[in-house]
């Protein structure tokens, strides 16, 4: 019972990392219908730069605040500077550019900070001696506070789209963009806003991650594949979908290299292919997604 | 005089403007194969393959609108298959010691990829747009770990791999062995590169390539004309992934060894197809081979200004000699895709059809006229103009096709 | 329309019968294999021509001044008849140029570019020192490979016809050396000095212009082995722990066979993909739960730390699972160890090491230290000359250019002078400690097999000797598959 109890929170745990990028993915989906290939990155240039702000003295909570900061313009400009003004002309040349700004941002990464890993401090208490028991199993804090952190985010997002005119504007603008123009929404700034939030929520999944994994230019290109994927299984246009889905995904993995000998940690995907077909080939849209109308 | 020159297809200006295209590049691989050293035949080669690998990828992604991130797993398959039959792994009947000759493992791969594409195209029917993209991204992944898995490495070499099996020019070639080897690639490249090009260009003719750009403009609106979404897309997923299988063989005999862990077989090779699609022009008979040459080339050069930023135009003012900056040459390569997906956004192929039509056009040739037929010019410009109707796409993100290509009447292959 | 499909069908058969027809030689085992001749003799015939040498035939190294050391003292000469080109392999070096591939970027370049600055640091200080050999400048080019075995490939064809190096060393990884290693003994160019310790690569009768650096994997084992052994005594339980690509299988394989002769049984495996750098939380649980005495750690770049940390963490959140680590030289970087493990994992982890640790108070007054961090002050002063990695540069082209060095000496300055220069080579670098000798031989293809058992210490911050030096010199003889 407690090697479950463990295997389940370390799953939960990493899932919380997929599910916050892919929320971070649904948010910029939803407004502009593309899959921001750079989502990851950006979180990894904000990581760097929560390391490079603790290093000179600010604890870190700031530090992760200023960055996601940080993140949000990166990202913010990348929509409007990159995909806004290629979108108008072809849409299918978008991800062209979006991987084209995955690469740069990666490479820019190591350009300023060189190729070293480096550590990064965590804001909750990692000294090898912060877990508590549950159960007869030891959790560790760190991973239970990155799923209280999942759980304050959905929360915070949940109020900003159900309860301020902002997120009002966001679901109008992400349900039919001429409309909302006609209605007198500035569709530009919120869209500058939603990618802006992805951004940022992508460097707080960045943040929490490092820690344990260690900083160095590859920490999010793992998460961010296992995240698109945890996306589209939920339903790209839905949030609670991007969170079931990274969640699932996160269990997944760790169950496998836990009870599953034969297998081992390298058939991840073998295994990720079976029930991404099983769940879309019966809901096409995802678990949570919406239908889309096809209009003849 | 604004209006600009018509040439009928099939006149002697379209053959002349044919000819200049086909002996510009003729020339240009000539001087290639003569002039070029050794490592930079290697990339021409290495783009050809990619041409090959793209070639197939424009069938599904370019034509019938169905995005694929998955081509980079027919790249390893037929990879795979190559290196298990030429060093004999699999048990084969009329073979003594089950060791295949590396040519026939290229009709090898075709057909196991064939297969395997074909079942593959299965889900496309349920799935559409990034969904059914994000699934052939998994796919990649899954086929790399199952070429990992110990328990197959009996066949697949595992961890480690295949390696050290040879491929040298055939002696009726006068090439001499090792050395040669590249040029010998060379030739056996561009030769299937030719043939590839033809066959796909043949296949969008054709009635199947007539269903397959309606399957893309409007799936639904096909189905109801009679258009069979099952044959076309399983169909069209199993000839491009042969397509891209072959290329991956070829990968295969030039390096004298797989593994899993390579980069092309796995998400960065699904990437570099698509953005080598994209840039050369989704949907564009010559897309794929200036994608494939505008991705190699374009990256060693960005690689070259990374590892010697003082001797590149831009930044030789700032840099001295002798300093390396970190990452310069992804930078480079990155920032040059967003340029060219903001100026360029058609690809290269598609934007250069574009501004060439402002000043030339090659129209079908008039129909013979019956009784009263009306003037010839009357009644081209409707079709080839191009239906031209951008918002009619209803699948925002993965629209491949650009404003002239999808035209029906636009079909003349030469540029 | 039908016409032009019949021929267009006709064409691709065509084209696939062309590509058909090639190559009924040799398609499948890699290229010819040379024969090698190890006479018993002390006389060194030269089997290779040595145009224009004005000296007589000579040994081409001393292989008969020194006595025992556990290899016999057998000659050995390459033979260059089966080469693609013999001239070639026996032409007159001018001036000689270095060539080598390694990862300077991509993930596992944090661990191994610092080798590139040790390489060059090397040359640079023996041609300002020196002058070169002949008086003429030593040449080195660096290319990178992203850890990439097919992009190695490309990277050595490039530097054999374009570049026309005269011989290669120093390439760096299991995967990637293997996959170089036909083509360039084919072509008789050396491909000496390569930074990996796989066992592999001292195949002395297939190829033969091949030679490792590192200690090798298997010595690394037995040494662990044997102290495993000597704490736990018989039946003594171990669990693996490795990343799933060539380089961790190397390690496993030669252990298991080790095992089974020390009376270890091992008890549980775990892997981790090459490209995962998340921390190895579910494989961690799973070692916990088997509870074996001791682990054997094989991960690969900044894994170590990441294992190292979530070791930390398993050992503080049970405290009944407190095994004896043993991990791979590669991971011996006081970079992982230090800075970023920093909850108490890494402590007491055994390592190995045949190098001298650079940074060591105890080497303060040593002059082969000196003169390595002075060289690397003055040539590569971005990289940290603490990392052992830059150690292991520095010796693959003091190697190499002592092998030419000897070849030159003996009149014999061409490429097969080289390899058997490296092949009968008797010289131990003095930034390797004390109280190993490493050479090689006819029988002996593995030069360094001596090394010793280092436990990196929270208190010091450093690694500490754990262990005599053992010296394995010539125990291994030579690989055949």
């Amino acid at each position: 019972m407690s090697l479950f109890i463990e295997r389940m929170v370390n799953g939960l745990a990493d899932g919380s990392i997929y599910a916050l990028l892919a929320l971070a993915l649904v948010v910029v989906f939803r407004s502009t219908g593309q899959l921001n290939f750079a989502q990851g990155e950006i979180g990894t240039f904000g990581a760097f730069v929560v390391s490079t702000l603790t290093l000179s003295g600010l604890p870190v909570w700031l530090s992760i605040l200023l960055a996601m900061g940080v993140g949000f313009v990166v990202s913010a400009g990348v929509e409007r500077v990159v995909v806004r003004p290629i979108e108008h002309r072809n849409p299918g040349a978008v991800i062209v550019a979006l991987i084209g700004v995955f690469l740069a941002v990666n490479q820019l990464v190591s350009m300023i900070w060189g190729i070293d890993a480096r550590p990064l401090p965590s804001i909750f208490p990692d000294e090898a001696d912060s877990f508590v028991t549950v159960f007869g199993a030891p959790v560790r804090i760190a991973r239970l506070g990155t799923i209280g952190v999942l759980i304050v985010v959905l929360v915070l997002l949940w109020l900003l789209f159900t309860k301020t005119k902002l997120g009002l504007a966001m679901r109008a603008v992400a349900n039919n963009q001429d409309s909302s123009n006609l209605v007198g929404i500035r569709v530009g700034t919120v869209l500058l806003f939603g990618w802006g939030l992805a951004g940022a929520i992508g460097v707080l999944a960045a943040a929490l991650l490092a820690p344990s994994a260690g900083l160095s230019g590859t920490l999010m290109l793992g998460p961010f594949l296992l995240a698109s994927v945890a996306a589209v299984l939920g339903g790209l246009d839905s949030p609670i979908g991007a969170v079931v889905g990274g969640l699932l995904i996160g269990v997944t993995e760790a169950f496998i290299v836990g009870y599953v000998d034969f297998l081992g940690a390298d058939m991840l995907f073998p295994v990720m292919l079976v029930i991404l077909l099983a769940v879309l080939l019966l809901r096409p849209s995802g678990l949570f997604g919406s239908e889309r109308v096809e209009r003849v | 005089m604004n209006v600009p020159l018509r040439f009928t297809k099939g006149s002697w200006q379209n053959w002349a403007g044919r000819l200049v295209l086909f002996g510009g590049v003729g020339l240009f691989m000539y001087r290639a194969v003569n002039e070029w050293s050794r490592s930079g035949l290697g990339l021409l080669v290495d783009a050809m393959i990619i041409a090959i690998a793209v070639t197939g990828l424009n069938l599904i992604t370019g034509y019938t609108g169905q995005l694929s991130l998955g081509h980079a797993a027919f790249f390893a398959i037929g990879a795979f298959t190559s290196a298990t039959l030429v060093t004999g792994k699999i048990w084969t009947p009329f073979l003594d010691d089950n060791i295949w000759t590396p040519g026939w493992t290229l009709l090898a791969s075709a057909v196991v990829c064939f297969l395997v594409g074909m079942v593959v195209g299965i889900p496309a029917l349920r799935l559409k747009g990034i969904y059914l993209a994000l699934v052939t991204l998994v796919f990649t992944e899954a086929v790399r770990a199952i070429f990992k898995y110990d328990e197959f490495s009996g066949v697949t070499g595992g961890a480690t791999g295949i390696k050290g099996f040879n491929y040298l020019p055939p002696s009726w070639t006068g090439l001499d062995g090792r050395a040669d080897l590249v040029t010998w690639f060379f030739y056996l490249t561009l030769a299937i590169l030719v043939v590839v090009s033809i066959l796909s260009a043949g296949l969008i003719r054709s009635r199947i390539g007539r269903a397959m750009v309606a399957v893309r403009d409007n799936e639904t609106a096909a189905a109801v004309m009679g258009v069979n979404l099952f044959t076309t897309k399983t169909l069209v997923f199993g000839l491009s992934g042969a397509i891209a299988g072959v290329a991956g063989s070829l990968y295969a005999l030039k390096l004298t060894l797989v593994e899993a862990d390579v980069p092309l077989f796995g998400l960065f090779g699904s990437v570099t197809l698509l953005v080598a699609l994209v840039v050369g022009g989704a949907a564009q008979n010559w897309g794929p081979f200036v994608g494939a040459m505008f991705y190699v080339f374009v990256n060693d050069y960005a690689r070259s200004v990374g590892e010697d930023p003082s001797s590149s135009l831009l930044l030789g003012w700032f840099v001295d000699s002798g300093t390396t900056i970190n990452g310069l040459g992804g930078v480079t390569f990155g920032v040059m895709l967003i340029l060219f997906a903001r100026f360029v956004p058609f690809g290269a192929v598609g934007t250069m059809r574009m501004w060439r039509s402002k000043v030339v056009q090659v129209v079908p040739r008039p129909p013979i006229p019956a009784a009263a037929a009306p003037e010839a010019g009357a009644a081209a410009p409707t079709l080839e103009q191009g239906h031209n109707d951008p918002d009619a796409t209803t699948q925002p993100a993965a629209s491949f096709g650009n404003a002239d290509s999808s035209s029906l009447g636009d079909d003349e292959d030469a540029s | 329309m039908v016409k032009t499909k019949r021929l267009m069908a006709l064409a691709a058969v065509g084209a696939l019968t062309l590509a058909a027809c090639g190559s009924d030689d040799d398609s499948s085992d890699s290229s010819a294999s040379t024969d090698t001749e190890a006479p018993e003799s002390t006389d060194a015939p030269e089997s290779t021509d040595a145009p224009e040498s004005t000296d007589a035939p000579d040994s081409t190294d001393a292989a008969d001044t020194t006595d025992g050391g556990g290899s016999s003292d057998a000659v050995y000469v390459v033979d260059t008849e089966a080469c693609d080109d013999p001239d070639a392999a026996t032409a007159q070096i001018d001036a000689l140029k270095i060539g080598t591939s390694l990862p300077l970027s991509g993930a596992p370049a944090a661990v191994f570019a610092p080798l590139a600055a040790g390489q060059q640091a090397y040359v640079e200080y023996f041609n300002a020192e020196f002058g070169g050999i002949n008086d003429t400048p030593v040449e080195i080019v660096i290319l990178d490979d992203e850890y990439a075995a097919d992009k190695t490939k490309v990277n050595v064809d490039e530097l054999v016809f374009d570049e026309e190096v005269t011989m290669l060393a120093g390439v760096v990884g299991t995967p990637n050396n293997i996959a170089v290693q036909p083509d360039l003994n084919a072509q008789c160019i050396p491909q000496l000095w390569s930074a990996t310790g796989d066992k592999t690569l001292a195949n002395i009768d297939e190829y033969p212009w091949t030679t490792g650096l590192l200690v090798p994997y298997a010595v690394e084992d037995r040494l662990w082995a044997e102290h495993m052994a000597e704490e736990f005594g018989e039946g003594s339980t171990v669990a693996l722990f490795y990343v799933n690509t060539e380089f961790g299988l190397s390690y496993v394989d030669a252990f298991t066979e080790l095992a089974a002769e020390n009376g270890i049984d091992i008890i549980a495996e775990e892997t981790v993909d090459v490209a995962d750098n998340g921390a190895p939380s579910g494989q961690m649980t799973n070692l916990v739960q088997a509870n074996p005495d001791a682990i054997l750690a094989v991960p690969s770049g900044t894994q170590c730390s990441a294992f190292m940390t979530e070791l930390g963490n398993a050992k503080a959140a049970n405290p009944d699972f407190d095994p004896e680590v043993y991990m791979t030289a590669t991971c011996a970087n006081p970079l992982f160890f230090d800075v970023l493990v920093d909850n108490g994992g890494s402590d007491g982890v055994y390592t190995s090491s045949n190098a001298k640790f650079v940074l060591s108070p105890e080497y303060a007054d040593d002059e082969a230290v000196q003169t390595f961090l002075d060289a690397m002050a003055a040539y590569a002063p971005d990289t940290n000359a603490g990392d052992q990695s830059a150690v292991a540069g520095w010796l693959s082209m003091e190697l190499a250019i002592y092998a030419a060095q000897q070849a030159a000496e003996a009149g014999d300055y061409t490429r097969a002078g080289i390899v058997n220069a490296a092949r009968n080579i008797d010289y131990t670098p003095s930034l390797l400690v004390d109280g190993m000798r490493t050479s090689m031989d006819a029988n002996d293809a593995f030069f360094s097999e001596g090394t010793q058992l280092v436990q990196w210490s929270e208190d010091s911050k450093s690694f500490v000797a754990a262990g005599e030096v053992q010296d394995y010199n010539g125990s291994l003889g030579t690989y055949t598959p």
